[in-house]
């Protein structure tokens, strides 16, 4: 057996030095990408009227992320900032749908569903969608995240305080539109 | 009001189960056909990366570098399959043991069935595939994990004790290759366990073995009289074929 070694990290310095960095930038990202897509759908999905506007919105954070993902790469946690990317963008998006709606409207195209959700998570993030804003981000990160509040706090940049306060207000606002489909099923 | 967050978790979960279900775009074409601006900007992004291949291969000298112990017969891989993208159709866990792992950059001058291979595992190591990671196992594969298969890879990251992370480190160190009597070739990482005896090793591959281990565990192995600790092997025709540690 003939043994002989490569040596992969200094052959073609100043080639491979541009190579390297480019392409494990790329991995880095794509890998990131990989690992904490569906996460981020599943918040978005929660937040947004439609599957196509859920997978655009964690399309924008991602760009968002990779345009800076130097900087972002280096972060302690960098799934955190684009979460935050990814909840402030929804609420820009569901005010430009709602124009694009109210505008299509009126030339009659039916109202756009949510995803392929059961009849009663459908009216359960129709209720949700009705809060104000900082409530949807609350209960989209505590509930479809599954974030700590120390997590939401630090997405939403406020206290855990504040966050349990709009989880409490939220839970409070939906129990009269939620509690009528609890009731029947008894 | 608990009827309520009984609602919410349900709606919830439904929505995670959706998520896991739809299948995860490539980021790259999702840019592109999407959005405009980004179209351009990729194509001045794969303009750049061509013209950084390239323009270094026209300077250089056509012999390839490296002398006759290092030099491989085969060019340069390409950057395009050192980026390849394993896409996933199960959900990536959180708690994997390659989170928080660097993901290894491209190796150049491999074959490219090799580095096809190494980039693929790499990727799938990195998002914790575990199905794209036992799909890519070669036919035998060799593991240390309970004495098995390509599976033990998967039944050890559910018992909280993989060793992706590893994998990932072992990647990003130098290769050696061993000869085989057929003519054919094994691709080893970390170079150093192609050497016969510990104190064959060169002190820059010592360093690298100290991303994975601490100087006392580098003690107990040298002690060893080879290298014996974690290492992986590909080979020439790009079958992955084991990861094991011990002798």
């Amino acid at each position: 057996m003939r043994v002989s070694v490569v040596n992969s990290i200094t052959d073609h310095p100043e080639r491979t030095r541009i190579e390297r960095r480019t392409v494990a930038r790329m991995i880095s990202f794509e890998a990131f990408y990989q690992r904490e897509y569906r996460a981020m759908l599943g918040i978005a999905l929660a937040m947004t009227p439609g599957t196509a506007a859920a997978e655009d919105l964690v399309q924008e954070a991602f760009i968002a992320a990779h345009r800076r993902w130097d900087r972002v790469s280096q972060y302690d946690n960098p799934k955190a900032w684009v979460r935050r990317v990814l909840i402030n963008r929804a609420t820009s998006m569901r005010r430009r749908l709602s124009a694009e709606f109210r505008a299509i409207t009126r030339v009659g195209p039916p109202e756009p569903t949510l995803p392929d959700f059961s009849a009663e998570t459908s009216g359960v993030w129709k209720e949700v969608h009705r809060l104000p804003r900082r409530q949807q981000q609350a209960i989209a990160l505590h509930y479809v995240g599954q974030l700590s509040m120390a997590e939401i706090a630090d997405v939403m940049g406020c206290s855990q305080g504040a966050v349990k306060s709009h989880l409490h207000r939220a839970r409070e606002t939906l129990r009269g539109p939620l509690a009528p489909w609890s009731e029947e099923e008894l | 009001m608990n009827k309520v967050d009984d609602r919410l978790h349900a709606a919830a979960e439904e929505t995670r189960q959706l998520a896991r279900q739809l299948s995860i775009t490539k980021f790259v074409e999702r840019t592109e056909t999407r959005h405009n601006g980004m179209l351009i900007l990729a194509s001045a992004f794969a303009v750049v990366f061509v013209l950084f291949g390239l323009i270094p291969l026209l300077m250089s000298d056509t012999n390839p570098p490296g002398g006759a112990e290092g030099a491989l017969s085969t060019p340069s891989t390409p950057l395009e399959t050192v980026t390849t993208i394993v896409t996933s159709t199960n959900a990536p866990e959180s708690s994997c043991s390659s989170a928080d792992t660097p993901v290894p950059a491209g190796t150049e001058r491999l074959p490219s069935a090799v580095a096809d291979t190494r980039d693929a595992v790499i990727a799938a190591a990195a998002a914790c595939d575990l199905d794209a990671l036992v799909s890519l196992a070669g036919e035998p594969f060799t593991t240390s994990f309970g004495g098995g298969g390509a599976e033990g890879l998967r039944s050890w990251e559910e018992q909280g004790q993989g060793e992706l992370g590893t994998l990932l480190r072992l990647l990003a160190m130098t290769y050696g290759t061993i000869e085989l009597e057929d003519g054919g070739q094994i691709f080893v990482w970390p170079a150093a366990a192609t050497y016969e005896s510990w104190e064959q090793i060169p002190d820059e591959q010592l360093a690298e073995l100290g991303t994975l281990y601490g100087d006392e565990e580098l003690e107990q192995l040298s002690g060893f009289g080879a290298y014996a600790g974690w290492r992986t092997g590909i080979n020439h025709d790009g079958n992955w074929m084991y990861f094991v540690a011990g002798d």
